[in-house]
């Protein structure tokens, strides 16, 4: 194997550790909020870091709610969450043609309680490389 | 009425309903004739006190010996008007006073009224009819009488298809409404909700407003939500996750060919569409400036009028009945508030104050100074009701989570989701009235739904 083979095999390798990696990123938020906590800011830094790396890479940040609250509300507070990330990465220098959002409101918990233990793990962005 | 004419009118009626169409031969609004004197007529629409006749109903036999296989399902169809006049709160039920030997001794005196028997039990009004078969099927013959003035009100025929029976209870019913109040009924109407599938699907289904006759509307196969009427009932606009990829969009279903149209697609939630009644104006909000924002269309158009300029979230608009204001949620307070504006997007004013509160939805005239929300109360959601200047906030709910509250189209009663007894967010459909009484489940035993949204008033 030459080197340039090599070289390429190891960047595919560190590709796809990237791509777990932001796959992995899921960030969670205090109730009816959207700010970003400074708890998650570190792993927000790690997915700009991984798209300034490799910059084909192509992100789906989708938003979610827990159970409490209209439907509609919850739709509207999950792209509200969705878009903090996606500023959060613009802001870091990435740019906003690269980043798709998605709110599934209350769709799709995490955790399948119905108290606050289950509310906390439900209030998150994931973020999942879509190329 | 003569004997006579009444006689003539009953062979008429007979003809008619070889039609198989229900006709009204004679249908007299009582405000006309003189039983209530028109300063009581305008309390009634001016203010929520309601009046309520008293009305008896009397027994519906079967008069044709052919039908004594059917008597089980005609003497329902009665259990059914009685239950749908009770419920349109414009009635003071007299059955409930009296039993079925009251009915039988009233009824001895064959073939004529016993009209001053039936006043000594309280009523203003009496509904009886019978059953008689025509060309094979069933017929109801419902005559409404004014006890007062001891004359016959309406009279009409109804023929009955044993797959609709409990829709010819719910047509009696909006008739008596119609001719004795002359305002039209709700026990036609029906409710669209959304019920959850297994894997992450939902989809738009429909009920009778008694929660009878379901019926499954989309088939879409993904995520659906947040079901509404067209003002004309043939449409029903719902926001759907139609792509794995692609954000929820707004999307409208004809209830007669299930043929879906788009309504309206861009980046970013598109949600809770809102026509109005008067206009026609589809009122939602899109995600697409980079948070949600208010938009309407022009029946027709397809390129949106924005409404509402903020950095923060603008969404679930409903119209004023007379569409020249909305209100709607804001977050740009901080808190989700309801606000008020224009119909050009002018003149907002903020209604809400304490707490958190979401999903307006104006009352239909005659009362249309009221707004529903959903309102924050001890860190759980509740139904309540608040005056259009902000005052007299009301709640209506207390027990379990409840949310999502609609009107119904004469604006006395209310449906919404509540879990209070599947347990939490386990949601099923409710109905209520305006002021908070009377609150059941559509379906006697537990049964998945949420989102409900009432039709406006149906031509079935």
């Amino acid at each position: 194997m030459d080197s340039a083979a090599i070289k390429a095999r190891m960047r595919a390798e560190a590709l796809a550790r990237a791509k777990s990696e932001i796959n992995r990123s899921t960030i969670y938020f205090d109730y009816d909020k959207s700010e970003i906590r400074d708890e998650y800011r570190s792993s927000l830094y790690t997915v700009v870091e991984k798209m300034k790396e490799f910059s084909e890479i192509r992100l789906q940040i989708s938003g979610h709610c827990d159970e409490r609250g209209t439907a509609a509300y919850n739709l509207a507070l999950g792209e509200r969450r969705a878009n903090a990330a996606k500023k959060f990465l613009i802001d870091a220098g990435i740019s906003g043609s690269r980043i798709d959002t998605k709110s599934w409101g209350e769709e799709k918990p995490a955790a399948e309680g119905h108290n606050e233990a289950a509310w906390a793990k439900n209030r998150r962005d994931e973020f999942m490389v879509s190329n | 009425m003569t004997t006579t004419t009444r006689l003539f009118n009953r062979v008429i009626a007979i003809l008619l309903a070889c039609a198989a169409l229900p006709l009204t031969i004679s249908a007299q609004a009582p405000p006309s004739s003189g039983v209530l004197p028109e300063g009581e007529i305008h309390t009634r629409i001016t203010t929520s006190r309601i009046h309520r006749y008293k009305v008896a109903v009397a027994s519906m036999p079967a008069v044709s010996p052919s039908l004594t296989d059917s008597a089980e399902v005609l003497r329902r169809i009665r259990d059914i008007v009685i239950a749908d006049l009770d419920f349109s709160l414009r009635f003071e039920l007299m059955n409930r006073r009296f039993d079925e030997l009251t009915v039988a001794a009233l009824e001895s005196a064959k073939g004529s009224v016993d009209f001053r028997g039936w006043k000594a039990t309280g009523a203003e009004y009496l509904v009886a009819g019978s059953f008689f078969e025509l060309g094979g099927k069933p017929v109801a013959e419902i005559r409404v009488y004014d006890l007062g003035l001891e004359d016959l009100v309406s009279l009409k025929n109804y023929t009955v298809s044993f797959d609709q029976w409990r829709l010819v209870g719910h047509r009696i019913s909006d008739d008596v409404v119609l001719n004795v109040t002359g305002e039209r009924g709700v026990a036609t109407t029906r409710i669209a909700f959304v019920r959850d599938h297994p894997e992450n699907v939902t989809e738009v289904y429909t009920s009778d407003y008694d929660g009878y006759g379901v019926a499954r509307i989309t088939n879409e196969n993904t995520i659906v939500k947040l079901p509404s009427w067209s003002p004309d009932g043939a449409r029903l606009a719902y926001t759907a996750f139609k792509n794995i990829v692609t954000d929820p969009d707004l999307y409208a279903v004809d209830l007669a060919t299930r043929k879906v149209s788009l309504l309206h697609a861009a980046l970013g939630v598109d949600m809770v569409a809102h026509w109005c009644d008067r206009n026609g104006f589809l009122a939602f909000s899109s995600g697409v400036s980079g948070n949600q924002e208010i938009y309407f269309l022009r029946p027709g158009e397809t390129r949106p009028n924005r409404l509402t300029f903020s950095y923060a979230d603008d969404f679930d608009p409903t119209w004023s009945p007379n569409g020249e204001e909305l209100a709607f949620t804001s977050t740009r307070a901080g808190n989700p508030h309801i606000f008020l504006m224009g119909a050009d997007g002018l003149n907002v004013r903020r209604l809400t104050f304490e707490s958190r509160n979401t999903t307006p939805r104006w009352r239909p005239l005659p009362y249309g100074d009221k707004i529903l929300v959903t309102s924050e109360i001890g860190g759980i959601f509740q139904i309540a009701i608040i005056d259009t200047n902000g005052d007299n906030f009301i709640q209506l709910t207390t027990r379990g989570e409840n949310r999502d509250a609609t009107w119904s189209p004469d604006g006395l009663h209310i449906v919404f989701a509540s879990d209070r007894r599947g347990g939490r967010g386990r949601f099923e459909v409710y109905t209520m009235d305006w002021d908070g009484n009377s609150q059941r489940p559509l379906n006697s035993s537990w049964a998945p739904g949420k989102e409900p949204s009432w039709s406006p008033y149906l031509d079935r």
